[in-house]
């Protein structure tokens, strides 16, 4: 819901590097994530300012998930900066898969820099009501 | 007698490129601005001037162009949003919640004078690009003369 709360800056973070040390080049941020769960699936829902949807990479390596996404070309590289605020950079971050996702199913969609992964749930752990007969 | 350098493998070549390289690196640090902490109004932006006119560009996810006010007045160009996150959660419940939403404006003050009717905004992958033309920067006056023959 918007808030009529005022935004403020919530710093960038750099990839923790005792956690991940990135050894490609360039600057890799740690993406701002909200994670939901309803009963039918798990979401996620990460800030990814500056990445486009061909460029972000979601994988499932041995029971993780892997995001990756790569800004596109330094956008400011033939301008000349005269004031800087924050910095551009590559994003980086994984979670480890509960066993209820059915992994075959995982969708992602990347929207105005916002990436959402959505992970249904396998059938036997979606709560189902169960008809009750009255018994004679 | 014990080397300092190998003198097998040291290759005078090599240093000379490592040497030029971290030369280039350092160079690099120094052109380009170090980011300015501190600042606490949303969002942070980048100003930069290229062919006769400044790019302000600020990373604000998840909105659309519409949901962005934007208005320049003199050397002032102010930008203002709401921005919405967890809309229509209801049946569900968080496990993290790192992205913020609320309203937002701010006010930025030009370092040179614009022409603020050709103003132009795009938001590409959430990142929000204000183009500003230079003012009188638009078109070299071309200037007539005469040449009379004598």
């Amino acid at each position: 819901m918007a808030e009529s709360k005022e935004l403020e800056i919530t710093e960038k973070h750099q990839v923790d590097t005792s956690v991940h040390q990135e050894l490609r080049s360039g600057n890799w941020f740690v993406p701002a994530t909200d994670v939901y769960e309803t009963p039918e699936e798990v979401v996620l829902v990460m800030d990814m300012p500056g990445v486009c949807f061909d460029s972000v990479h979601v994988n499932i390596v041995e029971g993780e998930l892997v995001v990756t996404g790569h800004v596109g070309h330094g956008e400011d590289e033939d301008d000349y900066v005269l004031y800087r605020e924050y910095d551009v950079g590559h994003y980086h971050r994984h979670f480890g898969l509960p066993e209820m996702i059915d992994h075959s199913r995982i969708e992602a969609a990347m929207t105005n820099g916002v990436l959402a992964v959505t992970m249904p749930k396998i059938e036997e752990v979606k709560p189902r009501r169960i008809p009750i007969r009255v018994a004679d | 007698m014990a080397n300092i350098v190998s003198q097998g493998d040291w290759d005078p070549g090599q240093d000379l490129v490592q040497l030029q390289r971290d030369m280039d690196r350092l160079r690099e640090r120094v052109r380009r601005p170090v980011a300015r902490r501190g600042a606490r109004i949303f969002p942070s932006v980048i100003i930069s001037a290229t062919e006769g006119r400044l790019m302000v560009r600020a990373e604000v996810p998840g909105m659309d162009l519409e949901d962005f006010d934007i208005s320049v007045s003199g050397d002032t160009l102010t930008v203002q949003g709401t921005r919405s996150t967890g809309d229509g959660l209801e049946n569900g419940w968080y496990h993290r919640r790192e992205r913020e939403s609320g309203s937002f404006s701010r006010a930025i003050r030009l370092p040179a004078e614009v022409d603020g009717n050709q103003a132009e905004a795009t938001y590409v992958a959430g990142v929000l690009a204000v183009s500003l033309p230079l003012k009188g920067a638009a078109k070299p006056k071309e200037i007539r003369v005469k040449v009379s023959e004598g």
